[in-house]
């Protein structure tokens, strides 16, 4: 067995790419350096970045595979689930060994998990630009706490630039400890341990009730359907969502 | 800014609204201004009764002077009334909006004083929220039956979606149960919606008129029309309105003092099957009189899909890897984008069960009425394919079993000692 150990990114992808052209090695799995533990039964190749090379492949990719191919390829990165790194190797490597854009052969297994694997990524993206809550703070920047299950905080901050206008704010992935900045014009994205130091604005206890007071009175009483509510709302994106607590 | 005792008895009284939608529009932030609408919709929560929460769903007044006898608002009924303000409805919307709690405002009202007066109240609302709030979300505006032309016309260039309830599906039931009512008051503005919005499309950009369209609402089982009935006039609504939805809401009992109404709530599963054959008048190439049953209503057992299927079985099976796109949208278990999924495929490679599966088709239903290199994995008769249909959707209902679910009639058993 064959692994391929590389730097979690799009150019560490790009890099394994050329090196499994140019040496001819079809690698059983990818993983990130940084989480991989030796197998007593697989041979391990470190492959180092070069952006030098990553162009070289990043050229042909966009060639073969369309202008959304690299785009693509970051959302599956983006991914929690253990295979993402492979998923996208795998994709990257069919391109660019059939030379034709492969999105639409989805009886092909890689095709399909590749397809997968990103389809719950924007999926999980669009459902929780809905169920993020912000808070004003008293210097009108809006602050945002959540813990999605995909490292989604690049995609959700510039949805919220176009929507907000000219309002800060902030979002912050307590799970990652990520967090997205702006400054109503401009987006920065950086880890950090430190929860911001936030004082609530005047008016916000107020809008939190009233919010509460609307969630209760909306509900039909007598047609409950909890089984729906949990498929649509898990549980899990409950957390910051406070009109849901009891 | 509008109170909780306002709140509560604005939005109590407007939650029979079904409508919360939020999709259709693509309408983009201005340069100082806020929001954005998002072309498919976004939910914002969900409530214990399953739906979504995606609009500010709120009525300007319940003080109604009209005396409809399926409406909690209605003239006679003892209910505490209140009515807000156009800058209230403005700064809770704002309010709300900024914090990502909803995806825009549903404003609807009781006709308080007079029709013309309560659309100029709506129309200053909207007008205050696009030019003083510059408030660039979505607006779902729902229009008051015998205002002014003028007035809804103007409305219409500053909201996303407009909608009329036709309440009932017949005239006959709407002069029973809504004297003050008529159907005219409500067909004349849809038409004129629908005249405009084609009217305002070579001069303005179309975005600027209703871009979401119209949409209406109608109560089922609250009198004796047949879901046939209620689907032909449907049909009729989207070709001759170009409506972008009908919803369907399930009558809910509110009125026990008049004979004319049902006293018990009408089944949830006609509501939901009614939805699932809209699906298919809008988007699967059906029509109204294929759906129904002989009877006039829906089959409860099937989804009218499977329904349809199995009154036309000399049409299957149906081979998957040489049908035309038409016939796959009309297998059971075949969605809109299954089918499209399957087509794509198709082309690379003949299609397996397991590629089908792999495509996310729901095989427990299709299995019955496809090959795959003419090879059949389904039920073996017809009655052995309607027996493991019925199964496949009590399956989806099933739920566990809780010792304290019946509460009563093990108290009511243990007390007589019946089982």
């Amino acid at each position: 067995m064959k692994i391929f150990t590389i730097e979690n990114s799009i150019d560490g992808i790009l890099c394994a790419l050329f090196v499994s052209f140019t040496e001819k090695i079809v690698p059983d799995k990818v993983q990130d350096f940084k989480s991989f533990q030796p197998r007593i039964d697989a041979v391990d190749i470190k492959i180092t970045t070069d952006f030098a090379r990553a162009e070289r492949v990043k050229k042909a990719l966009f060639n073969y595979g369309g202008d959304d191919i690299i785009y693509l390829m970051k959302i599956c990165l983006m991914s929690c689930e253990e295979n993402a790194l492979t998923s996208a190797f795998n994709y990257g490597y069919l391109t660019l060994k059939l030379r034709k854009n492969v999105a639409d052969r989805l009886s092909e297994k890689i095709v399909s998990d590749f397809s997968y694997t990103v389809q719950k990524v924007l999926h999980e993206r669009h459902i929780v630009s809905g169920f993020l809550r912000f808070s004003e703070s008293e210097r009108g920047i809006m602050y945002a706490r959540y813990s999605p299950d995909n490292d989604i905080t690049q995609l959700l901050a510039p949805f919220f630039l176009k929507r907000l206008g000219h309002v800060p704010f902030i979002i912050h992935d307590v799970k990652r400890g990520k967090i997205s900045i702006s400054d109503g014009y401009s987006i920065k994205t950086d880890f950090t341990d430190l929860a911001p130091n936030f004082t609530p604005s005047a008016n916000e206890n107020r809008l939190q009730n009233l919010w509460r007071k609307y969630f209760n009175s909306v509900n039909i009483k007598q047609r409950p359907h909890l089984k729906q509510q949990d498929c649509y709302f898990p549980r899990r994106y409950r957390k910051y969502c406070f009109e849901t607590w009891e | 800014m509008l109170d909780e005792r306002r709140l509560n008895i604005l939005v109590d009284a407007a939650k029979y609204d079904v409508s919360c939608s939020s999709s259709g529009s693509k309408r983009q932030n201005t340069k100082n201004g806020i929001g954005n609408a998002c072309f498919g919709g976004l939910c914002h929560s969900f409530t214990p009764d399953g739906r979504c929460i995606s609009l500010l769903k709120i009525l300007m007044s319940n003080d109604c002077c009209y005396d409809c006898a399926y409406c909690t608002s209605r003239r006679s009924n003892d209910v505490p009334r209140a009515t807000a303000t156009p800058e209230e409805i403005c700064e809770l919307t704002m309010g709300f909006y900024k914090r990502n709690y909803i995806e825009g405002l549903f404003l609807s009202s009781s006709i308080f004083k007079s029709p013309n007066h309560t659309m100029e109240l709506l129309y200053e609302t909207v007008r205050k929220l696009r030019k003083e709030y510059n408030f660039n979300g979505y607006i779902h505006l729902k229009g008051i039956p015998n205002a002014d032309k003028l007035l809804i016309e103007r409305t219409g260039f500053l909201v996303d979606r407009m909608s009329f309830n036709i309440e009932l599906p017949s005239e006959k039931s709407l002069k029973l149960l809504a004297p003050q009512k008529d159907k005219n008051a409500i067909i004349t503005p849809m038409k004129m919606l629908a005249q405009d919005k084609y009217f305002y499309a070579p001069t303005l950009r179309r975005k600027d008129f209703l871009p979401a369209g119209q949409t209406t609402q109608m109560i089922v089982g609250a009198s004796p029309e047949s879901d046939a009935h209620i689907l032909k006039l449907t049909e009729f609504m989207y070709r001759t309105y170009k409506l972008k939805r009908v919803y369907y809401s399930t009558y809910t009992p509110t009125n026990f003092d008049t004979s004319l109404l049902p006293y018990e709530q009408a089944p949830l599963i006609r509501e939901h099957r009614l939805y699932q054959a809209d699906w298919l008048l809008r988007f699967y190439g059906f029509t109204a009189d294929e759906i129904t049953g002989t009877d006039g209503f829906l089959s409860t057992d099937y989804d009218p899909k499977c329904a349809w299927a199995l009154k036309n079985p000399q049409l299957f099976p149906v081979e998957i890897n040489t049908a035309s796109p038409e016939m796959l949208l009309r297998i059971p278990g075949v969605g809109v984008k299954s089918a499209y999924r399957i087509m794509q495929a198709r082309k690379h490679a003949k299609l397996d069960f397991s590629d089908l599966k792999r495509l996310r088709v729901v095989l427990k239903r299709a299995v019955h009425f496809i090959t795959c290199k003419g090879k059949f994995l389904g039920g073996a008769n017809e009655r052995v394919v309607k027996n493991l249909l019925i199964g496949a959707e009590l399956n989806q209902n099933a739920k566990q079993l809780s010792i304290f679910n019946n509460y009563d009639s093990a108290v009511f058993s243990a007390i007589t000692g019946e089982l």
